[in-house]
């Protein structure tokens, strides 16, 4: 079964246009996609949508603080 | 650099990702950024224990799941609900026409089981591999894979698009990952 779905890919040439989308950007929702990996796709746009927000500062803070408490723990 | 300098450098790389992680759990922002915060301070407090050289992204994840287990537990009465809250319908017919809707998926995503989505989400999402997975969620590799397969088919069922239940496509998305992981960096 799983050789017979990559037949059909390879025969569609689709398989290589799948892992150069995916490495270059996510954001594409069109008809290019092949329902074999709508799923995995909009996984990691979901993932991604997050992990591209930048840092909020809150945790540029905390690390900051920490770094210092443990550099004056350290010098005293 | 000093080991710190390098320690706290790891640390800010792994933040993006891991709030990701957090919201796939929580589904909430807020909560996330506070399971994102536990893990840093954690993370910081227990840098001796942590072995230079070995996957720190792995040891981070799993200081965020074990917070967001124990958390879990505390709350665990005053949720009990959310399993009904969440049951909307999904409507959308992905198949159609080769659109799924981040909403829908969303949704879908927070119908699943904690352990299956958990396992989706590390494997399909956040690129690591079957083995690294089952060590941050303290199981075996096949219990991974088989959380992983279940998901696939509910989220499929549910969004009502065609279910793939293939390794041979998990393998290859493994390998996007590590190139897109790469290319963020």
């Amino acid at each position: 079964m799983a050789q017979k779905r990559q037949n059909k890919a390879n025969a569609s040439g689709e398989t290589n246009s799948v892992k150069q989308m995916a490495m270059t950007d996510l954001k594409q929702d069109g008809p290019m996609i092949p329902m074999q990996d709508l799923l995995g796709d909009k996984l990691r746009e979901y993932y991604n949508e997050v992990a591209r927000e930048p840092v909020p500062d809150r945790f540029d803070q905390l690390l900051k603080e920490l770094d210092a408490r443990s550099k004056s723990q350290k010098s005293s | 650099m000093t080991r710190s300098d390098q320690f706290r450098d790891d640390l800010i790389m792994a933040i993006p990702g891991l709030r990701a992680f957090g919201i796939s759990l929580t589904s909430r922002s807020d909560r996330a950024d506070d399971l994102v915060q536990e893990t840093l301070m954690k993370a910081w407090k227990h840098h001796e224990s942590f072995e230079a050289g070995t996957n720190i992204k792995a040891w981070l994840y799993t200081i965020l799941r074990n917070e967001f287990y124990s958390q879990l537990r505390k709350r665990r009465r005053e949720v009990e609900d959310a399993d009904g809250h969440y049951s909307s319908r999904v409507a959308v017919h992905a198949e159609q026409h080769g659109y799924l809707d981040m909403a829908d998926l969303k949704t879908a995503l927070q119908q699943l089981p904690e352990d299956q989505r958990e396992a989706l989400i590390l494997v399909g999402a956040s690129g690591f591999s079957y083995e690294e997975a089952a060590e941050i969620c303290k199981v075996a590799i096949g219990t991974i894979k088989s959380r992983v397969n279940r998901a696939r088919n509910k989220l499929s069922e549910l969004l009502q698009i065609e279910s793939t239940n293939d390794f041979k496509a998990d393998i290859n998305l493994q390998g996007v990952m590590g190139g897109a992981a790469a290319a963020d960096e």
